[in-house]
């Protein structure tokens, strides 16, 4: 039998259509599938968000890229994640231009290793935070080199020289007081309060007094100064020293107390990084206000027209009576 | 052809660029002496003995926030400090132009020995013997200052040259 005697019968013809549709159906699906999964390699990977948060909410920033979100509160606070970060060591030198340090021997190294300029710098060894107070260093008192200079900022990094024989909360209200004059002697500068270093553990054997928890618990009472007092702290304990929780070798002295040259940039990153992310709350903050003062301008504004509106008439009345009577 | 002359010509460079800063090394190593002295060869002389720890070396521009010398007064100086404060350390050499001028350097040199011995005595009295035997020296026109580890012997090299 022939191809051509075969004769198709209506339920042939009917199956070959419904394979055919059923072909087709899935090429068509085949082809959306291949469109969509095309589409998805195309398609833009969903926007990181980068969320940077000082404290708590009172103003928010938004960007459309990357999502940055700066909240903040009145005051720095411990809690406080910096907003801006400089990278350790990577300090500015035309920043220091508008700050003061004040200290101790650990300070003349700022000078001695030629990162800041000597008029910019009032320190000598052997100083404490109540000794600074009365201590002339080149014929001056601190308060008079600060007035002199009048930065925006003054630098105090001092107390390494008292934690062997002073109690920490002795030089914490000394210092306390130190910043109450500076304050009445130069009112447009800012207080900057730095950490004090950690020692070396050899250090630590030779001079048992001077040890690490001594200097833990006086870094402590500061900071909680620093926040009571409403100024910038300055943590660089935590920078400073190795895995063990004492100085690192490569920024020790060999006395174990003092430091080599490399500890400063680290430390003078840090101070620019506090004094950075301080400014950025205070613009933060500025704008805030101005922007409720000016939601609260335009309210007063309504109220105010309304009240002369409705006093108008009295006002009129008393602007009647005679001056003299 | 080309290319063993070009490594000639390299390795003669070397070579002499070797040579140079050998020669270099050498002449700070054994240092001139008396009217031949410079300042920085007497301090090179010194240090390669006597250590000056985190030594940093000053110049005209900073030497006002440790001496107070008039830097016009000053024909060389070469002066090195310890950089961390921890230590009193210090080498100071300096060649006036004229022995009034060496004169009153002296007396500036003597008032920041004064000064360090007054930050020192309470500060690390462990450290007081370098300045307690400082060495001073006025020579005509030069002033030289030491105080370090070893005194003694560095009186003695400063006193070779001059």
């Amino acid at each position: 039998m022939s191809y051509n005697d075969k004769k198709s019968t209506p339920a042939d013809i009917a199956a070959t259509l419904v394979i055919l549709v059923l072909a087709a159906a899935i090429v068509v699906l085949l082809c959306i599938y291949i469109l969509k999964l095309g589409g998805a390699f195309e398609a833009k990977p969903e926007p990181v968000q980068t969320t940077h948060i000082i404290s708590e909410a009172a103003v928010t920033e938004t960007t459309t890229e990357t999502e940055i979100i700066i909240t903040t509160t009145s005051a720095v606070t411990e809690e406080s994640i910096p907003a801006v970060t400089v990278p350790l060591g990577e300090y500015d030198e035309a920043f220091f231009e508008r700050t003061f340090i004040v200290g101790d021997s650990l300070s003349t190294g700022f000078v001695n290793y030629e990162f800041l300029p000597a008029d910019k710098v009032f320190a000598q060894a052997g100083l404490t935070p109540s000794s600074i107070m009365f201590t002339e260093v080149g014929g001056s008192l601190v308060y008079d080199k600060v007035t002199e200079n009048n930065p925006e900022y003054i630098c105090i990094m001092l107390g390494t020289n008292g934690i062997a024989y002073l109690e920490a909360d002795f030089m914490s209200e000394k210092m306390s007081l130190f910043i109450d004059e500076l304050r009445m002697n130069c009112p447009d500068s800012e207080i900057v309060l730095v950490s004090i270093p950690p020692v070396t553990a050899e250090h630590e054997i030779d001079v048992p007094e001077t040890n690490i928890d001594r200097i833990k618990l006086y870094n402590s009472c500061i900071e909680k100064l620093a926040e009571e007092k409403d100024v910038i702290w300055v943590e660089t304990y935590s920078i400073l020293c190795d895995n063990t929780g004492y100085l690192a070798d490569e920024y020790a002295e060999t006395d174990g107390l003092h430091l080599k040259i490399h500890a400063y940039p680290i430390i003078l990153s840090r101070i620019q990084e506090a004094i950075m992310n301080y400014e950025l709350i205070q613009e933060l903050e500025a704008e805030n206000t101005s922007e409720t003062d000016a939601v609260t301008e335009s309210e007063t504004m309504e109220s105010t027209e309304e009240a002369v509106v409705t006093t108008l008439p009295e006002e009129t009345e008393a602007s009647e009576i005679p001056v003299n009577s | 052809m080309k290319k063993s002359i070009i490594a000639i010509a390299i390795t003669a460079m070397l070579m002499l660029t070797g040579c140079e800063s050998g020669e270099a090394v050498e002449a700070n190593a054994t240092v001139s002496t008396a009217a031949e002295a410079t300042a920085s060869g007497i301090t090179a002389a010194v240090m390669a003995e006597i250590e000056i720890p985190s030594a940093m070396e000053k110049n005209a521009e900073n030497i006002g926030a440790y001496y107070d010398i008039d830097t016009a007064t000053v024909a060389e100086m070469s002066v090195f400090i310890c950089g961390s404060g921890a230590y009193p350390d210090e080498l100071a050499v300096f060649k006036f132009n004229d022995e009034a001028g060496a004169k009153a350097g002296a007396e500036a040199v003597q008032s920041r020995l004064d000064s360090q011995i007054a930050i020192y005595t309470d500060y690390t009295p462990a450290e007081m013997y370098k300045l307690n035997e400082a060495v001073l020296i006025t020579e005509g026109n030069w002033v030289v200052f030491a105080a370090c580890a070893d005194n003694a012997r560095a009186k003695e090299i400063i006193e070779s040259i001059l």
